[in-house]
C-alpha cells in the first residue's frame, strides 16, 4: 500500500512534488517511495531547489513604515525553539472523542506501557529494559517506528498539554489538553521544518480539556510545531497552543 | 557589509535578539515583496511577511546550510505562509499572466548579494525561455499552490496535459539552473 512505484514511476512525479503540485494517494505513494530511494531524493531535491530558486525572480518591495517594529514586537512574543518550561497541569477530566478511534487506543496503550511517554533513547536497568520490550512490541503490534512527545503551552509559556506523535503507518498525531485558557473548536496544524503548514482538522475544548487525533500527512521527524489555532485565523495570527519538537 | 546570512540565522537560533533585528531588516523588503506577490493585498501581505520571520525565528536551529541558501530558505517559508493565508482568505491572487510579467521583468537588485544576482538573471531567462502553457502552469503551482488538478480545472485542459506541462518546464528550469547539490 505505501511503496507500490519503483524509481522510473516517481522521476516523472518529481517536478510535481517539487512544487506541491502533486496530490492524494499519488503523492503519498511517490514521497514513500523517495523516502526510501537515494536517487529519487536527490532528483528531488534538486527540483526543489529549483523551485526555491524561482521564488528569487519577485522584485523586493518594501514594506509600510513600521513593519520592522512590529515584526521586532512580534519576534519578542515568539519562543524559538529551546527548552519547554514545564509548568503543572491542571487535574485532568478525560473526555474521549473518537476522531481516530484506533490510533487513539493505541496511543493509550503505549502512552500507559511508558508511564507517560517521555524521551524513548536511553534504556537502563532491568526496569527500563522490560520498559523498552514492552513499548517494541507495542509498537510491532501498529507497524510504529517510534513516538514522541512534546509539552504543548500557551503563548505566555503556561504547560497546558501534551502532544503525541507516532511514526508509523499510519502516523499519527494525538493531542490532549489538560487546562486550555478557553474552550470552543480549535484548528489543529503541524507547521513542518520548511514552515509548511498542514492543518490536521478541528478538536473541541469543553472545561479546559480536550483529546484529538488525526493522521499525520508528514514524517514526525519533519514536524517542527504543533498547533492549535481559533478555526476563523489559521495562519496570520499566533497559536493559541504551541508544542515545538 | 556585517554579518553573513548564515550568521544571523545562527544568532537567531541562539536567541539573539540583535542577530534577529539584522535578519528583518535585510530581508524584509523580500519577504514582503514575495508575499504581496502571491496574496495581492497589501495588509494581507504584511501579517503573511511577520508570520514568515514568525516562523524563521522559531525554526532557525533546524536550517541547514547545506541544503538551500538563506534567502531561499526563508522565501519558501514565506510562499507556504502565503498560500496558507490565500486558501484560508480565498482572496484572488495575481493572474499568471501578471505574476509572469512581473517575474521576467528586470529589477535593479535591490538588496541581493551579487552571486544572487548572477542567479536570479540564469533563472530569469530559463523562464522567459519556456513556452507559456508551461510557464504558467509552473508559476501557478509554485506561487498559488495549487494542485496539478486545480490548474488543469483552470486552463481547461486534461489532467495529464498539466503534469507533462510542469514536468518539462520544471525540468527545463533545472538544466538552465546550476543546482544546489548536497
Amino acid at each position: 500500500m505505501s511503496d507500490q512505484y519503483d524509481c522510473l514511476e516517481v522521476a516523472s512525479l518529481l517536478p510535481e512534488l517539487a512544487v506541491g503540485a502533486a496530490a492524494g494517494d499519488e503523492r503519498g505513494r511517490a514521497l514513500a517511495h523517495v523516502s526510501r530511494c537515494v536517487h529519487c531524493r536527490r532528483e528531488l531535491g534538486s527540483f526543489a531547489a529549483t523551485a526555491d530558486a524561482v521564488l528569487l525572480l519577485v522584485p523586493p518591495v518594501e514594506p509600510p513604515p513600521g513593519f520592522e517594529t512590529a515584526t521586532l514586537a512580534r519576534l519578542g512574543g515568539a519562543r524559538p525553539t529551546g527548552p519547554d518550561v514545564p509548568v503543572p497541569a491542571r487535574r485532568p477530566r478525560w473526555r474521549a472523542r473518537r476522531l481516530l478511534a484506533v490510533a487513539v487506543a493505541a496511543a493509550a496503550a503505549l502512552l500507559i506501557a511508558l508511564g507517560g511517554g517521555a524521551a524513548l533513547t536511553h534504556w537502563r536497568g532491568a526496569d527500563d529494559r522490560e520498559l523498552a520490550d514492552q513499548y517494541r512490541r507495542t509498537l510491532a503490534v501498529a507497524n510504529g517506528r517510534y513516538l514522541k512527545a512534546a509539552p504543548l503551552t500557551s503563548a505566555d509559556g503556561q504547560r497546558v498539554g501534551t502532544s503525541f506523535l507516532y511514526q508509523g503507518n499510519p502516523s499519527w498525531l494525538l493531542v490532549t489538553v489538560t487546562g486550555a485558557p478557553d474552550g470552543g473548536d480549535y484548528a489543529v496544524l503541524v507547521i513542518d521544518r520548511r514552515g509548511g503548514a498542514h492543518r490536521l482538522g478541528v478538536g473541541q475544548i469543553t472545561n479546559h480539556v480536550g483529546t484529538a487525533g488525526f493522521r499525520l500527512p508528514v514524517r514526525v521527524r519533519d514536524v517542527a510545531q504543533v498547533q492549535l489555532r481559533s478555526t476563523d485565523d489559521t495562519t496570520v495570527t499566533p497559536a493559541i497552543l504551541t508544542s515545538t519538537l | 557589509m556585517g554579518l553573513s546570512d548564515e550568521a544571523l540565522v545562527a544568532g537567531m537560533a541562539a536567541g539573539d535578539a540583535q542577530a534577529a533585528a539584522g535578519f528583518v531588516r535585510r530581508f524584509q523588503a523580500r519577504v514582503y515583496g514575495l508575499a504581496l506577490s502571491i496574496v495581492g493585498v497589501s495588509a494581507t501581505a504584511e501579517d503573511v511577511a511577520q508570520e514568515a520571520f514568525t516562523r524563521a525565528w522559531r525554526f532557525a536551529d533546524g536550517y541547514d546550510p547545506r541544503r538551500a541558501g538563506v534567502a531561499p530558505w526563508l522565501l519558501a517559508i514565506t510562499r507556504n505562509a502565503a498560500i496558507d493565508a490565500v486558501r484560508l482568505r480565498r482572496d484572488r491572487p495575481y493572474e499568471p499572466g501578471v505574476l509572469l510579467a512581473m517575474l521576467t521583468r528586470v529589477d535593479e537588485g535591490g538588496s541581493r548579494h551579487d552571486d544572487e544576482i548572477a542567479e536570479v538573471d540564469r533563472v530569469r531567462t530559463a523562464l522567459r525561455g519556456l513556452p507559456v502553457e508551461q510557464a504558467t502552469a509552473v508559476v501557478l503551482a509554485i506561487f498559488h499552490g495549487w494542485t496539478a488538478k486545480e490548474i488543469a480545472e483552470r486552463e481547461g485542459v486534461p489532467l495529464g496535459t498539466t503534469k507533462t506541462r510542469i514536468r518539462l518546464g520544471m525540468s527545463r528550469l533545472r538544466d538552465h539552473f546550476e543546482v544546489r547539490d548536497e
